[in-house]
């Protein structure tokens, strides 16, 4: 498990959920932050108990994600905290120490495959990398989810982020 | 203002760019693959799968191959799954597929 | 760099939907919120789909918007464009898919089917903007003409696609452009004809609108491959916006050097201008138009002389369609071959249809020729609304015939349609349902072409208004059998003997509905009944014991013909009635009967 993979199961949620704009914020250090942020449908008091729940799901199988990733933070020491109200979107805040940043642009290659729009902010260390995925395809000249932007914005990240 | 032949292809390169946006509606000639994403599927390594797939169209820069993900495909123990629509044929479901395995099947399709 | 774009349909249907006025509104607060540089607006041509316009297409997304109005461009800014989220109500919703909302054009069953070549750019590009034409590899095929080809090349190259005019007669188009270059001529003419006159029919007008470049390109080619310098678009003036982006187009193209002397420096010459027609049918036949061109009363000519060998001016002369011209310059990017294997084995490419009258999906389809019947009603068409019974589709307008359910799943091309009693026309398609009565139809398309006949000929002046007189006197319930056998003879002369097409085809609905619909003649013969209850003089509005007096019938009748006390029953007095259908139309019990 690293934060790489935690931004994958959460920030598909967030597209799951309709989301168009999803801002993801990570930070590597001695303790290691990433907060997902969507203009999805979020949700209700009632759902947002079970959310972490083995086995709870509104997608009609799984349901094993946030529960997995709950579990993470338990394991690696920190905290997983979620803030949702049914239809202004949900933010999602992951807390931990000692956890690898992992490869985040492999994620984010899947992620922009839906053709939402995904703003990262990412810091390990002494190097950062900010990307605005919409932006990024514009200047190409290109559209969001062709592979040439994906595979473009993926090298951006690794530059940047080694 | 009278152009050249030269002057004709500088416009359509120019231009080309902005209109390329609007030319979505070819979609359904495309080939689709479609790569399960459910957590299991994270688990059992599919977000390899999916960039192994994106990797191989953008450095053979095929055309009319669509690469996109879902939710759960099917049981957990068949993971990492994908799905491959050819336009007029029936689509075919791949299991416990690897990244290497997603690219001959992709090699194949592309001929 | 534009990251949005707004498509907004300005062809007629839409034009006439207030579209124009959605094109502003979108321009003005675009510009009022300072989004000018990041969204651009862009009005285009048909997008096809006209039973649900005002269509809007915003891009990359590529959502699909219909029914749109004036005042939904505030929460389409605001919610699409500056927030990112999908309007949901606004998106088309298609019942095929179970009501779900579609997002992208080319989900749909309406246009999955369809294979754009004559439309490629209808609905992509604006069509008052030449760059946007050749963004989309406009003028290119006419550069490879220029530079590449040689004008036997050209022609070899459009005979060997298999291309027949899409006007109607379907002659093959390559042997026409031949006959025209191997006359040895120094003056001869490329003419389009874009009078469009089959009522129902407006698939050229929508290329003229949406792509009007398309035929200039081609009508350029046609001009060297045949050795011409001199075109003209032959337009109905009851497409005026067809003719104002006619007339841009062609003003950008002189201007680029496109049209005129020396085309891109090749040495070629050639210009085209624009003739106005006046609203008769009958200047859509070919000699009749260029007899037109030439100033005089549009009349047509005996032929031979064909227009290829003495035309316009008498002068060696193509006269080709709209759409024939807009499939051109696909032939020569893509190759013949590339056209050839679309279609069937005598009928290549593809055709367009103006889908009209009782279908659920009224508008514009392309598809690829060998398309049966019902995939085009069922699948693009959604079949026929209200869950009534398809009874026959009408093909090729007042020349054409109907076909009926029993041959629904032929194949389209030129030669099946001939083969059942009809012919593919221009691509006007009306569908009837079980409410349609089939002579009633006969009679409609006959008042047409009387009214339009030009009257040089005796079989068609005095025949084709004899032809009507039958049908008025069947439709009233006054013939006899004889009547419908001299009816049938009649066809028959003035098939045989009339000057022009027009003529020649006007009793072809008469023929057709008879061959599939006898029944329903000798119903309105033998038991003075209109199966179909639409035949005014032969139906009866009856009022049933569902009446709970309530007198609305009987106020509202404008001959006083209902009469009743309230509380109970009323009557029609058939001999006063007038068969207006206004007591039907007002009776909250639907008491009153058609019989």
């Amino acid at each position: 498990m690293d934060l790489s993979f935690v931004l994958l199961e959460l920030a598909l949620n967030s597209l799951d959920a309709g989301a168009t704009l999803v801002k993801a914020t990570l930070k590597v250090g001695r303790r290691a932050t990433l907060k997902v942020k969507d203009n999805g449908a979020g949700m209700d008091r009632e759902t947002l108990s079970r959310a972490c729940e083995k086995g709870f799901s509104l997608k009609g199988s799984g349901g094993i994600g946030l529960y997995q990733v709950s579990a993470a933070a338990e394991e690696y020491g920190g905290k997983f905290s979620i803030r949702s109200r049914k239809g202004k979107g949900t933010t999602a805040t992951f807390k931990a120490k000692g956890i690898n940043m992992g490869d985040v642009a492999k994620t984010v290659a899947v992620l922009l495959s839906d053709g939402a729009n995904l703003i990262l902010k990412a810091k390990a260390g002494k190097n950062s990398v900010f990307v605005d995925a919409k932006r990024f395809a514009n200047e190409l000249g290109a559209p969001l989810n062709e592979p040439a932007t994906i595979v473009a914005i993926k090298r951006y990240i690794n530059e940047n982020l080694k | 203002m009278k152009k050249s032949i030269a002057d004709i292809m500088a416009i359509r390169e120019s231009m080309q760019s902005q209109i390329i946006l609007r030319d979505n509606v070819d979609a359904e000639k495309e080939i689709h693959i479609i790569v399960g994403m459910g957590t299991c599927g994270i688990n059992a390594g599919a977000r390899e799968v999916f960039n192994a797939l994106v990797d191989y169209v953008e450095e053979h820069e095929l055309k009319g191959v669509r690469v996109t993900r879902t939710g759960c495909l099917g049981d957990c123990d068949d993971e990492p799954m994908i799905e491959v629509h050819v336009p007029g044929k029936e689509k075919e479901i791949y299991k416990k597929v690897t990244a290497e395995q997603a690219v001959e099947i992709i090699k194949k399709l592309a001929k | 760099m534009y990251r949005t774009h707004i498509l907004v349909c300005g062809g007629t249907g839409c034009h006439s939907n207030n579209s124009g006025k959605i094109r502003e509104a979108f321009e003005e607060q675009i510009k009022a919120r300072g989004l000018e540089n990041d969204v651009c607006v862009v009005g285009t041509g048909c997008f096809g789909l006209c039973a649900v316009g005002p269509i809007i297409i915003i891009y990359p997304e590529g959502a699909f918007y219909s029914c749109v109005k004036v005042e939904d461009v505030p929460e389409i800014i605001e919610e699409h464009i500056v927030k990112g989220r999908l309007v949901e109500r606004l998106l088309y919703h298609e019942k095929a898919l179970g009501n779900k909302a579609v997002h992208s054009l080319a989900e749909t069953n309406f246009y999955k089917k369809q294979t754009r070549v004559a439309l490629r750019n209808c609905g992509v590009i604006n069509p008052e903007k030449i760059d946007e034409y050749i963004a989309r590899d406009g003028y290119q095929a006419l550069i490879k003409c220029l530079t590449q080809l040689t004008p036997q090349q050209i022609i070899d190259i459009v005979s060997a696609s298999g291309l027949r005019g899409r006007g109607g007669a379907g002659f093959p188009t390559g042997r026409k452009w031949q006959f025209a270059k191997n006359q040895v001529n120094d003056t001869k003419y490329v003419c389009c004809n874009a009078d469009e006159g089959d009522p129902g029919a407006f698939m050229d007008r929508s290329v003229l609108e949406g792509d009007p470049h398309a035929v200039l390109e081609a009508m350029t080619i046609a001009g060297y491959a045949i050795g011409s310098h001199q075109g003209y678009i032959y337009v109905r003036a009851e497409y005026p916006i067809a003719v104002e982006r006619l007339k841009i187009a062609i003003a950008q193209s002189r201007e680029y050097g496109l049209l005129g002397d020396d085309i891109l420096g090749t040495g070629f010459s050639f210009d085209i201008e624009l003739k106005l027609g006046s609203g008769a049918f009958v200047c859509g036949e070919e000699t009749a138009l260029m007899t037109s061109i030439e100033g005089h009363r549009g009349e047509p000519r005996p032929r031979p002389p064909f227009p290829a060998v003495k035309g316009l001016f008498g002068k060696p002369t193509i006269l080709n369609n709209v759409e024939t011209y807009a499939n051109i310059t696909q032939i020569i990017m893509n190759g013949p071959e590339w056209f050839a294997a679309m279609g069937t084995e005598k009928s290549k490419g593809t055709k367009v249809f103006a889908l009209g009258g009782k279908i659920t999906n009224t508008g514009l389809v392309e598809i690829p020729m060998g398309t049966t019947l019902r995939e085009i009603i069922e699948d693009i068409g959604g079949g026929c609304p209200n869950g009534k019974k398809f009874k026959a589709a009408q093909t090729g307008g007042p020349s054409g015939g109907c076909i009926p359910a029993e041959h629904l799943d032929i194949p389209i091309d030129y030669d099946n349609l001939i083969s059942i009693g009809s012919m593919m026309g221009s691509g006007g398609m009306i569908v009837m349902d079980e409410d349609n009565c089939m002579v009633d139809i006969a009679k409609f398309f006959l008042e047409f072409t009387v009214d339009e006949s030009c009257g040089k000929c005796t079989p068609c002046r005095i025949g084709n208004r004899r032809l009507l007189e039958y049908l008025e006197k069947i439709t009233s319930g006054k013939a006899t059998m004889q009547d419908l056998d001299d009816m049938e003879q009649l066809c028959y002369y003035i098939k045989a003997n009339s000057l022009c097409g027009l003529g020649q085809t006007a009793p072809n609905p008469v023929l057709s509905t008879l061959r599939y619909f006898r029944d329903e003649y000798e119903a309105h013969i033998k038991e003075r009944r209109c199966p179909a209850h639409v035949c005014k003089q032969l139906i009866q509005y009856k009022i049933t014991d569902k009446c709970i007096g309530c007198t609305a019938c009987a106020r509202k009748c404008p001959v006083g013909a209902i009469s009743g006390v309230r509380g109970q029953m009323h009557v029609i007095d058939q001999d006063k009635c007038v068969k207006c259908g206004q007591c039907m139309s007002i009776c909250p019990k639907k008491a009153i009967i058609k019989e």
